[in-house]
């Protein structure tokens, strides 16, 4: 383990004592967020994969409905139909916020429109004449995104747009789920990477430099002590020499 | 923010969105593929990219750099002559890539001896 070079005082081991709680304190949250997201994520795994299939499934199902639909209709008629531009769909981005982490919500109003628009209906046919409520229905419900002619069609390619249209909704959910999931794997990735390196990397360094610090604190000290007594040995006996020296004169000056 | 909504694959599969108010951008040939994507990722005005399959296979490059960006999503769906799986392989890889280990797998073992 890579040690670091710090001068052993008491300033350094301070320092580094607190950068030891810093780091403690870090790592405590960051496996909570960990926790948090790791969570999160797979609850939206599901969500997601339950997503895919159904749009996956209606998807395979409008895709069968146009194949039926281009076996009946010419060819290069159905291409017109196609190429007939609608207003261009638009989707609102905003961002929410999943443990601190910012994913995208996509909503698509004219959907949203069209679904309030149509609840609305319902609601005055269960309220109203149902006679005169079918009549609105059916003058109402322009509300799909077709943008072809009913000339040249036929009702086969209703059918395969009304199947798109039904998967719509769920491609928009997917794509919503799918992006918070590829961000939240990001996050994940990144998040899990700095609990393990503080856990394995920074908090034992930190530990071990600290240690060292206190054995070489320590050291320093039991060498000061050492110095000390040694010092008080020799004064000790400097004293005893002294006096040893001060008798044998007094004794001589008797004698 | 308001955004438009772009597919982009083989014309038999992506054509039929047009009709939706989809820009579509059909894709016969292999070269330019990431090009039009690049092309549909800097005009800035997609919130999502819906891409088909083998496409996507192609241009996985472009998918990994995207995938931490908010916008665009760049969305993987069934091409009609052929699904080959992909999106559920890139879905593994972004599962492995967060928890580390295959959860989609486990839960398939766990699913199946469940069955049994």
């Amino acid at each position: 383990m890579a040690k670091r070079r710090v001068s052993p005082n008491r300033m350094e081991l301070m320092k580094l004592n607190n950068e030891l709680r810093t780091a403690r304190r870090g790592h405590r949250l960051l496996k909570d967020k960990r926790d948090g997201l790791m969570q999160k994520f797979l609850e939206i795994l599901d969500e997601t994969l339950a997503k895919r299939n159904e749009s996956d499934l209606l998807l395979q199902k409008a895709a069968d409905s146009m194949a039926l639909a281009s076996s009946v209709i010419d060819p290069e008629v159905l291409m017109q139909t196609m190429q007939l531009s609608t207003e261009p769909l638009q989707v609102h981005a905003e961002t929410r916020s999943i443990m601190s982490v910012q994913v995208p919500v996509f909503t698509l109003p004219q959907l949203e429109a069209m679904k309030r628009r149509e609840s609305e209906l319902e609601s005055d046919n269960r309220d109203d004449n149902p006679d005169r409520g079918t009549e609105e229905v059916s003058e109402d419900n322009t509300g799909s995104f077709l943008g072809y002619g009913m000339v040249q069609t036929t009702g086969d390619i209703d059918i395969a747009f009304d199947a798109l249209t039904e998967a719509l909704k769920p491609l928009l959910e997917l794509a919503t789920l799918e992006k918070t999931l590829q961000i939240l794997a990001v996050e994940l990735e990144n998040t899990r990477r700095r609990v393990n390196s503080l856990e394995h990397v920074l908090i034992p360094e930190l530990q071990q430099t600290i240690r060292e610090i206190r054995m070489k604190m320590d050291e320093n000290e039991r060498d000061n002590l050492t110095r000390l007594m040694k010092v008080k040995d020799m004064l000790v006996e400097q004293e005893i020499e002294a006096r040893r020296k001060a008798d044998e004169r007094s004794r001589l000056a008797e004698a | 923010m308001k955004y438009e909504i772009a597919v982009i694959g083989d014309t038999g599969s992506v054509i039929a969105f047009r009709g939706l108010g989809f820009t579509v951008v059909p894709i016969e040939d292999d070269t330019g593929a990431e090009g039009e994507l690049y092309r549909l990722i800097d005009s800035k005005r997609f919130a999502i990219i819906y891409i088909t399959e083998p496409l996507a296979r192609r241009c996985s490059k472009v998918l990994s750099r995207y995938s931490a960006h908010a916008t665009p999503a760049i969305i993987l769906i069934p091409a009609s002559n052929d699904s080959g799986g992909y999106a559920m392989a890139n879905l593994k890889q972004s599962v492995i890539r967060a928890v580390g280990f295959d959860v989609l797998a486990n839960k398939k073992e766990g699913g199946e001896s469940k069955n049994e």
